[in-house]
């Protein structure tokens, strides 16, 4: 049993990894939002981004093309919105009318061939890292060293919820994505131009997932692609936690999933530390009961609670 | 509302979905890998005896005075024990039984029935392995095959399921009626299909994962395994000067718990603590949470004490870099198992471990040019379709394929079909020469096989790994080992 000290040195790792998945939470739920579409693929093309940063910086280049790190980085993040973007103006508009689940194995899709052609093109037992400039900058804090990607996938994760959030709320464009997410049907019948709002919806998206790709391939010290394809799942979670519908509730429980996963492998407890990615379950379901405390029927498509 | 509520169940079913395949990944290797090694020679090598016969702790001991004196300095000299010719750079065999050539080596295509040969293995983790032999197959049937007929390597994939792995032997045997098991590369052929085997006849030949390669009569690998690849960088640790405790870190796989075995007998026989720590490796490759492990690893070995790693390359290399993020990389001395030994682990290691983590190689440097290594370079730059990388995985695969097609060209040509014969003559190999190893290998009639249980130690610098300690005998503790080496000296079984 770790005490109170051993707690504490977790907590910012806690946080910063809680950040990413909260941040990652919110893009899926705006996603939802605005095209009805949760995005399953996130992870894996944040991973595809990632293994193009690191191919354009570190490896031997792509087409021949070395650059440095800041313009690898970019071209990472330009690449899954690219990818984001594609699927979402060609591919997505195929399932619009479907049932969501139909949509959502659309994105498994996405995520099966970005897999695959990381796995084909590296290696995934050769050992690869990418390490992002600011990780240079450290702080000892107790027997913990804090590092500057830890604190800036911390500021990142906060100020993109509180960006979005308000920009839902203020700006012309959230109005009109908001307005897409309550009838896209009746949205387009008043002139908001719906196809535009769920474009820029998966351009969000995909930069994210390249952000967030970067900064958990760094905090990891982790660039295999499975791993990094399955960061989407306590992402989903986070969302989870928000019913989909929810930013802040999406940010909480990101934050709450990230602490208690990397508290708990501080335990010397096997039983806890060996059943810490249970987490992101435990929690999501956690959240499934809780919301399900007031019981709905739906009797011919009428909600009777 | 209906809607979210159906979109929100399908994430919690999927999410439940991708926990199922998660969980069955983290059934995934945590053990044996590539490996590279630029021979830069070593400050000085000593004579010292093989290690067969001295108590462990004594062995160790006498080791560790003598790298105190000099870092640098090889603990035993092959050529001491055995009449072949050594490779100074690295000290293991420096000639090969079979030749410098694929097979009978005249230039003849193979034609007429094919002799069948075939093995079970896990494909996503070690395919170089199979792509290798099956790459020096290839050059073999170009060169007169097997007393001029072809020789067929059927290689199958049993995943980490055991049914499949099962089903797979069964068609090998059964259906396709092969002569000879040999070239698997698996987590769990050897538990499962090992009894199969025996019962069927078969003394298999493969590179193996769990306890049962190493330990059984009709089973013989060319890899030493984890457990023993941990214990002699445990021992290169000790020499090191490591004291009061060993941790040893390995991942959560099927058998795991073999890994660390005999780091724990060498740490008790040197009068130090132990502790296994074995992590959650959620996607099979890498450690869900490496910083806290390195954190909890470096605390629990103290100021001075070694930490092992057992774990494929990314995972290894999580580790290292969360020790340097941490300030770590000083306060234990480091070792790892071959898996380490490759030439990734080397281009990203942190610089701060230049030197310093001490890597335990089974088999020979890379660059290395005796006419095995110079061999295989060429058969799979001109047989491999898959660009199989050189490392440790294709040098087990490759040396694998050396030794059945040697073995079945000895033979006379009308007993190549005879399973009885031909695993009876797997059976009696002894003294087979290569570069690729320490010493030579053998299979032999013991109750146990570990023929290949000398090694070396290499640390990555400068982006490369380099010699750091030549040829060893990992020091017997356990009555396996101690056993093998009492029949290899009683028998002639490895002394050229």
């Amino acid at each position: 049993m770790p005490g109170f000290h051993n707690l504490l040195q977790f907590l910012i790792p806690g946080l910063a990894l809680g950040a990413l998945y909260a941040v990652s939470g919110t893009a899926l739920v705006v996603l939802y939002r605005t095209t009805g579409v949760l995005n399953f693929a996130l992870g894996a093309i944040g991973a595809f981004g990632v293994h193009i940063a690191w191919q354009l910086s570190i490896g031997p280049g792509l087409l021949g093309v070395k650059t440095g790190p800041w313009l690898a980085y970019l071209i990472g993040i330009i690449f899954c919105a690219a990818i984001s973007v594609f699927y979402g103006r060609f591919l997505a508009p195929v399932f619009a009318q479907r049932d969501p689940l139909t949509r959502a194995l659309g994105t498994l899709g996405i995520l099966l061939i970005c897999l695959g052609i990381m796995t084909w093109r590296w290696r995934t037992q050769d050992a690869r890292s990418l390490t992002l400039p600011m990780k240079s900058w450290k702080h000892q804090l107790g027997d913990f060293r804090v590092n500057g990607t830890q604190l800036a996938a911390l500021l990142f994760g906060i100020s993109m919820t509180v960006g979005v959030a308000t920009y839902l709320r203020r700006s012309a464009m959230g109005t009109a994505m908001r307005a897409v997410a309550n009838d896209r049907d009746v949205a387009a019948l008043l002139g908001i131009p719906v196809r535009r709002v769920e474009s820029l919806a998966w351009l969000f998206n995909g930069v994210i997932c390249g952000v967030v790709g970067l900064f958990i391939s760094d905090l990891q010290n982790n660039m295999v692609a499975t791993g990094l394809t399955f960061f989407v799942i306590p992402a989903i979670a986070a969302a989870v936690v928000g019913r989909l519908v929810g930013l802040w509730a999406t940010f909480a429980g990101g934050l709450a999933i990230g602490v208690v996963e990397v508290e708990a492998s501080g335990f010397s407890a096997k039983i806890v530390s060996d059943y810490r990615s249970m987490v992101p379950f435990l929690i999501g379901i956690g959240a499934l009961i809780w919301q399900a405390r007031k019981r709905t029927i739906v009797l011919s498509g009428r909600a009777m609670q | 509302m209906i809607r979210r509520t159906s979109a929100v169940l399908a994430a919690a079913g999927l999410l439940a979905l991708s926990a199922c395949g998660s969980s069955s990944k983290t059934t995934a290797p945590a053990t044996t890998a590539a490996g590279a090694a630029t021979t830069a020679a070593p400050a000085a090598t000593t004579t010292a005896p093989a290690a067969t016969t001295a108590a462990p702790a004594a062995t160790t001991a006498a080791a560790a005075a003598a790298t105190t004196a000099a870092p640098a300095v090889t603990t035993a000299a092959p050529a001491a024990a055995g009449s072949y010719k050594t490779d100074p750079t690295w000290g293991g065999v420096a000639e090969a039984t079979a030749g410098d050539k694929c097979g009978l080596g005249n230039g003849k295509k193979a034609e007429g029935t094919p002799v069948k040969i075939g093995s079970v293995s896990f494909f996503i983790a070690f395919k170089d392995g199979p792509n290798a032999m099956n790459a020096y197959v290839k050059c073999v049937n170009d060169n007169g095959g097997i007393h001029g007929r072809p020789l067929q390597y059927i290689s199958l994939d049993g995943e980490v399921d055991p049914a499949k792995t099962t089903a797979a032997a069964s068609k090998l045997i059964d259906t396709e009626k092969v002569v000879a098991i040999t070239g698997g590369f698996s987590l769990l052929d050897c538990a499962v299909n090992g009894k199969t085997y025996a019962d069927k006849g078969y003394n298999i030949i493969v590179a193996g994962v769990p306890a049962e390669c190493f330990g059984s009569p009709n089973i013989a690998a060319t890899n030493m395994g984890p457990a023993y690849s941990a214990q002699g960088a445990a021992e290169a640790v000790i020499r090191a000067g490591a004291k009061g405790k060993l941790v040893h870190i390995t991942g959560d796989g099927p058998g795991s718990e073999y890994n660390g075995t005999y780091v724990a007998a060498i740490a008790k026989a040197n009068g130090m603590e132990f502790e296994d720590m074995r992590s959650s490796q959620p996607d099979g490759a890498t450690f869900a949470d490496p910083v806290t492990v390195t954190l909890n690893a470096v605390k629990k070995a103290g100021k001075g004490g070694g930490v092992i790693i057992t774990a494929v390359p990314p995972a290894t290399l999580q580790i290292l870099k969360a020790a340097e993020d941490q300030g770590l990389v000083g306060d234990v001395i480091w070792g790892s198992a071959t898996p380490a030994n490759d030439v990734s682990v080397a281009k990203a290691a942190p610089k701060s471990f230049d030197g310093k983590l001490l890597i335990n190689a089974e088999l020979a440097p890379l660059d290395s040019n005796g006419p095995d290594m110079k061999l295989i370079r060429d058969v799979l730059a001109k047989y491999d379709t898959e660009k199989t990388p050189l490392g440790s995985f294709s040098q087990m695969g490759f040396l694998i394929g050396r030794i059945i097609v040697d073995t079945l060209n000895k033979m006379p040509a009308a007993d190549v079909d005879d399973k009885v014969k031909v695993n009876a003559a797997i059976k009696a190999i002894t003294n087979f020469k290569t570069d690729i190893l320490c010493k030579p290998w053998y299979y032999g009639d013991g109750a146990a096989h570990v023929p290949n249980n000398w090694d070396l130690t290499v640390v990555p610098q400068g982006g490369a790994m380099v010699v750091k300690e030549k040829c060893f005998g990992i020091t017997p503790t356990d009555p396996v080992l101690k056993q093998v080496r009492a029949d290899e000296a009683a028998k002639n079984l490895n002394k050229g």
